[in-house]
Formats: structure tokens, sequence, C-alpha cells
């Protein structure tokens, strides 16, 4: 049973690395779309076109796994969720309507858009997730929220900071993001894990309770984090990313066995409302079988994306 | 208020799919047109279908951009809108949703191979191959989401009678789902009608086009798509029909309380006659003939039924609106491929025969052609038509006779105000989505995008294919 909250949690870690690297490529866009352009139009397609559909596989995964916290999840962050969907709509379609227009400057328009509306999505779904973890401005019982107060408290404004800067380091190896310092990559992201770990310990201490005895797992991510940022300016580009990506999986997997059993600072014991019927291993399987081919699929796609070579020389889709 | 709130649910969720089934439908129909576009291109070594394929493949990314956006907001407004009826599916009847996320996946992936590499897959056969995969897992994924409808309506895979009497899921079966009583007949007439809409609003485009086009090979391009997509609903659109006349023989023995509304029978009756299409034109005794195969069969009426799980009695107008708008559309195709036959095989030369295949040709006829372009908007709408039957049919119920529309309903108040905004977003998204396609196709010159397939071609093939001659067609 308890492997359906690793595997549910394994495909959120998925889903949330996926969703810092759009928001990377989102900050690019709105800080300068011309000058990073060359970056962003190399990840974007696959990130933009994995990420969507990776939200609908983390929604049904976690219905399967937690059945009976569905109408508590569902009724609390309905509206969070609605407002981020209206402008998640705006984001796709933003992004595809770049791609094709042929113009410079609706295309930078274009951009703009799609970087602001992942940039407030980003906004929302860290809040969403500050609140789950910390359970401030929720009241378990009634099954309300206080929307306010879920986006304006000390705990998520100051997670949501530490998410930027991980996101910013991760984003900037990522991209080829070139800086006057060296390790700055590996400052921001040192620098937000330690704030993120400081606010738990402050607002959610049961989660840094466990983490005093396991504190070499996030020595060996950092470490991990750095030779990324090492190999990333010593030209090996490939190795950088994979290292960097790997890191911050790890950290955002390590932090969520932490969290275990509990959502909602200790207000919900999740080791009791997960799935025990038989639904789970049937899912399990599906899981298995689809996570293998969903893996091929990725392999295929970057094998035509970034090593295969062109056999004409054509510029963009349908040209 | 709490009814408020679950009215507000339910046409929140409504509009939502009803908005995004029209995505879908293109979503599925598209990607066929596509490959056989591109496989027409490549047998025939033409460089018309090839840029058809090419520049069908542009549109299905945005679409698909917007679809994935839109698949999202119902996937999660099933969340947050019903969550105490998708914490019964999630413990019951989930993996039908599960696999479709799979599916989702294979074609996202496919689809950014097949349109980013077009010039890195050397064998156009095997390019061709993935546009057929990704048609596969689009229509897959169709196939899924109505198991789960099928599901709604004809619950299994647990002991109904215990969860009614405890509110318990108990005898579990997560693979009853996949064939419940009315999958079969469900899947015939939903998949094939979501279909069919999406290629009609597609034969519909190319039909208004070609009437506009000027320039010989202008015509000969939205010719060449208009054949495909005529093709495909001639064939679809009376195994819609079919699949409607199964879809009303099964509520008869499934869901008699959404028959007798559907049929406004008011009383249980034996002979029951039929008015056909809703007008005047009564035939005896044919209703009860259609339901049980006997004159004296006996068809449910709503008097039967205590009236609190009637579902709305207007249900039998949009019943005889998609009734009489498929069957007039299946008739004008019907004439459409009677015409096409005449004149292939050279017998439409004189008489009334003759007079006919001029107007009811399909690609030379500009009546016709008017004709197929309206025909489009009206499958688009008994499509939605079907579907408000089907859906509006089954209340008061999610889970036909388990679980109550209002009893699964979210009634928090800000449904409401988020409601609205997603309503008029939908409306924006939309328009900005159509006219940027418009504006997209307009900066991509139809001209050079021929030659250029032509060109390829030329590259490509030792033999002289049909290639592009400017102002030759």
């Amino acid at each position: 049973m308890i492997s359906s909250y690793f595997i549910n949690y394994g495909v959120f870690s998925a889903f949330l690395l996926l969703t810092l690297m759009e928001t990377g490529v989102a900050l690019l866009a709105v800080i300068d779309y011309e000058k990073y352009k060359p970056a962003i139009m190399k990840y974007i397609v696959p990130i933009w076109e994995i990420n969507g559909t990776f939200i609908a596989f983390y929604l049904v995964n976690l219905e399967i796994t937690y059945p009976h916290l569905i109408t508590l999840v569902g009724t609390i962050y309905i509206g969070p969720v609605m407002a981020a969907l209206i402008i998640f709509m705006a984001h796709n379609a933003y992004i595809a309507y770049s791609e094709y227009i042929g113009k410079k400057d609706p295309e930078r328009r274009y951009m703009m858009v799609y970087g602001v509306s992942m940039l407030l999505v980003a906004f929302i779904a860290v809040s969403v997730l500050a609140s789950s973890i910390s359970g401030i401005s929720i009241n378990v019982a009634s099954m309300t929220i206080n929307l306010p107060a879920m986006f304006i408290n000390g705990f998520s404004l100051v997670y949501f900071v530490a998410v930027v800067l991980i996101t910013t380091g991760v984003s900037a190896i990522f991209f080829g993001v070139k800086s006057r310092i060296r390790y700055l990559p590996s400052a921001l992201f040192v620098a937000g894990i330690l704030i993120m770990w400081g606010i738990t310990a402050v607002y959610v201490p049961y989660i840094v309770s466990h983490f005093s005895t396991a504190f070499e797992y996030v020595l060996i991510i950092v470490a991990a984090f750095i030779a990324a940022n090492y190999a990333a300016s010593r030209g090996k580009a490939r190795t950088g990313r994979i290292l960097a990506l790997a890191a911050t999986y790890s950290s955002i997997m390590y932090y969520g066995l932490l969290e275990y059993p509990y959502f909602f600072g200790k207000r919900v014991y999740v080791g009791s409302l997960l799935n025990s019927s038989v639904m789970t291993g049937y899912a399990n399987i599906v899981t298995a079988v689809g996570g293998t081919l969903l893996g091929l699929g990725m392999l295929l796609f970057a094998y035509y994306s970034y090593i295969k070579p062109d056999n004409a020389d054509t510029k963009g889709t349908g040209s | 208020m709490r009814t408020l709130t679950a009215d507000f649910d339910r046409a929140t969720m409504a509009y939502t799919l009803g908005a995004h089934i029209i995505l879908a439908s293109l979503g599925m129909s598209l990607p066929i047109i596509m490959v056989i576009a591109e496989y027409l291109g490549l047998r025939k070594r033409d460089a018309y279908y090839s840029a058809l394929s090419r520049r069908l493949s542009i549109a299905m990314v945005v679409l698909f951009a917007v679809g994935t956006a839109s698949g999202i907001a119902v996937a999660s407004e099933l969340l947050v809108l019903f969550p105490p009826f998708m914490s019964v599916v999630g413990k019951v009847s989930i993996l039908p949703f599960y696999i479709e996320v799979f599916a989702f996946f294979g074609e996202s992936i496919l689809l950014g191979i097949y349109v980013y590499s077009w010039d890195k897959i050397a064998s156009r056969r095997l390019h061709m191959l993935m546009g057929s995969f990704i048609a596969v897992f689009a229509n897959l994924s169709g196939v899924l989401i109505i198991m789960v409808n099928s599901w709604m309506n004809t619950p299994n895979g647990f002991n109904i009678e215990i969860y009614r009497d405890h509110g318990l899921l108990t005898n579990i079966d997560p693979l009853a789902v996949f064939m419940t009583n009315s999958t079969p007949i469900e899947e015939l007439h939903a998949l094939v009608g979501t279909l069919f809409a999406g290629a009609a609003l597609i034969m519909g485009y190319f039909a208004f086009r070609l009437l506009k086009a000027r320039s010989p090979e202008r015509k000969r391009y939205f010719r060449g798509g208009l054949k495909i997509s005529f093709v495909i609903n001639a064939i679809l659109v009376w195994v819609a029909i079919i699949g409607g006349s199964l879809s009303m023989s099964m509520l008869y023995k499934l869901q008699p309380v959404k028959y007798a509304a559907i049929d406004a029978n008011m009383f249980t009756r034996s002979h029951a006659g039929e008015k056909l299409f809703g007008l005047n034109l009564h035939i005896p005794s044919l209703q009860s003939i259609l339901a049980t195969g006997h004159p004296s069969g006996v068809v449910p009426g709503l008097n039967s039924y205590p009236s609190s799980i009637w579902p709305p009695l207007w249900i039998h107008d949009t019943f005889d609106a998609m009734l009489v708008l498929g069957t007039l559309v299946g008739l004008l195709l019907l004439a459409g491929v009677f015409a096409a036959v005449l004149r292939h095989r050279k017998k439409e030369n004189r008489g009334i025969i003759g007079k006919l295949v001029r107007i009811f040709h399909p690609y030379d006829s500009r009546l016709m052609l008017s004709f197929l372009a309206i025909s489009s908007l009206l499958t688009l709408f008994t499509m939605e038509d079907g579907w408000v039957t089907d859906e509006v049919g089954r209340q008061p119920w999610i889970i036909y006779d388990v679980m109550r529309t209002s009893a699964a309903a979210n009634t928090s108040m800000i449904v409401i105000p988020m409601a609205l905004g997603l309503m008029a977003f939908y409306v924006i998204i939309y328009v900005i989505t159509f006219v940027t396609l418009k504006r997209i196709f307009a900066r991509r010159n139809l001209e050079t995008d021929i030659q250029k397939e032509s060109d390829r071609i030329g590259e490509t093939e030792s033999k002289p294919g049909r290639k592009y001659v400017p102002g030759k067609s």
C-alpha cells in the first residue's frame, strides 16, 4: 500500500520537475526572449507537450491512490484549480500560436503571454502545494479554505522564493545561460534548498525531525548539483543537464518521502487513506507498462529531436 | 443554495465538455485525414496531397495544444466539481481513464516527432506509419472515455445494492468497466458520431474554400481535401445512424425511464405508434416493433416511474432534432455518393439523372458545395445535440440508479464566479484560436508549400510524379 504512495509521489515529482523546467523557460522568455530564443526553442516543444499530459497523469494517479481524499482535495482547492485552468489554457494556446505565426512581432508577444501565464500557473501551483504541506488556511473538518491566507502566509511566500531560486539554478544549467559567476547556479540551488528546509523547520517541524536522521542524502543531492554546474561550465552540457535534473528530482522526492504519512501539516493521516482495493494492483500494472512505453517514447523523441540530423536543410515545421 | 451550486457544477461541466468535444472530434478525425493525404501524396507522387498533409499537421498541433489544455480542464473539473463521484470512480472504474493518459502521451510524443521530423525521417512510409499511430492513439482515447461514460449509464463492477443501502463499495471488479451492458453500442454510436462530426467540419471547410477558390492550383488542393473528407463522411454517417437505432433499442432494455422521456411516452402501453421525425406522420405500432420486435410489444411510459427520477422532458425535442438533422445530412451525402459514382461511370449525361448529378456532385456543383459547407455546421450541432440528449437523459443520476448528480456536486460557493470565468474564457480562446489559425495559414503561401513538396518529390523520386506547375491543375 505504501508503494502506491511512492508511485504517486514519483509521478508528482516528475510533474513538478517538468513544471520547474517550463517555469525556467517562461522566466527566460519574459526576461529577454530574443536573447534566449535558441535555448528556449531547442527544448520548449517536448517540455510543454509532455508537461500538459503529465497533469492528467498525476490527477488520475491521485484519484486512484487516494479515492477517500478526493472529496477533501476537490472541495477545498476548486477556486485555485479553476483559476489555474483558465490561465493554463491561455499558456498552451499561445505557445502553439507562437510556433507558427512566423513573424517576429506577434511571436514575441505570444511568447510573452505564454511566459507570464506560465509564471502565474506556477505561482498558484506552488501555493496549493505549500498549503497541502503546511495546512495553513485550511479547515479540514469543514472542508473550507481561506484563499487570501492560502496565497499570503509566511510559509507559502518563503516557499515560493525557494522554488524560484531552485528553478533559476536548474534552468541556468539546463538552458546553458552564461553567467560571470561560474558557480552562481549552484549558489542559487543551495540557497533555495536551505531556505526551503529553514521555513519547513519553522512551520512544519515534523518533516525536519525526520531530516536530521538522513542529512547525508541532502549532501549527496547538493554535491550532484555542484558537479552538474562544474560539468556544464567545462562544456559538458549534456552531463550537466542530466546531473542537474537528477539532483532536482531527488530533492523533490526526498522532501515528499519525509512528508509521509501526513498531509496538511499533521491534520490528515494519509496512511489510512491510501486505496486498499484491488484497483491498486491493476493500476500498478498500468503504471509499469505505460511508464515503460512512455520512457521509450521519450527516448524516441529525444533521438529525433536532438540526435538525428536533418535530411534536408529546412527550418521549422511544414516548411 | 446547494441546488444552485449543484446546477452551476452541472452547467460548468456541460459547457466545458460541450466545448471540448468539438476539439476532441477534430483531434480524432484530423490525423486520419492527414495520414490519408500523406498516403495519397506518396502513392500518386502528388505534391498537392503532400502539401495538404503538411498543412493539416500544423492545424493539428495548434488544435492539440488547445485541446490538451481543454482536456485537462475537463479532468480537473471532474475532480473539483464532483469529488464524491470521482471517489467512487477511483475505486471502481478508473482504469480506462488511466490507460487513456498513456494513449494521450503516445499521441503527444508521436505528434511531436511527426511534425518536427518531416525532414529527418528518410523513409516517408515510416513517417506515415507514425502518423497512423497518432490517429490510433487519438481514437483510442475516445474509445476509453466512452467506456467510462457507458459505465455511468450502466454501472457494474461492484455490489450496487450494498452501495445503495450502506454507501460501501464491495466486490469490486476493476476490469468490469471495459465491458458494461451498454459499452458496444455506445462505442459504435458515440465514437462514430464524434468522428463523423470532426470529419464533417473539415469537409465543410474544404467545401467552403473550394467554393471561394479562383486559381486552378487552389481548386485542386481544396478538392483533394474535400474528396478525402467526403468519402469518410459518406461512410460514417450511415454507421452513426445504425448505431443510433441500436442505442434506442438498448435504452428500452437498460434505461427505460430515459427511453420513455426521449420518446415522450407518458403511458406504458402496447401497440405503441411512432410519430416520424416529430412530424404529424403517425405510424401505428412502429415504436413497439422497433423496440420489441412485435406490434403488441409493451413500451415503457413515464407514468410507471416516480417523477423524481424523470429526466427533463425537453430531451424529446433534442432527440427529434438529432434524428431529423442526422437523416438529412445522411441523405445529402448519399445523393453526393450517387452523383459521384454516376459521373465516374459516365452515365450522367442525359435527362433528369444528368440534372441531378450536376446538382449533387460533391466536388463540381457549387450548390452542393454550399450544402456541404452548411451541413458540416448542422453535423456539429447534431453531435452536440445527441450528446445533450444522452447526458441530460441520464439525469438526475450521475451514475445511473446509483448516485444522484446533486449528491456528487461540490457545494462551494466559489464555483459560481469560477464557472462564469471559465465559460467566458472558453469563448475567447476559441475565437482567438480560429483567428490565429487563419492568420497562420494566410501567412503561409499555399502555392509555395505545393512548390516545395513538388521539389521534394523531384529530389526523392526517379519517376516523374504529378508535380506542381503554376497555373495548371
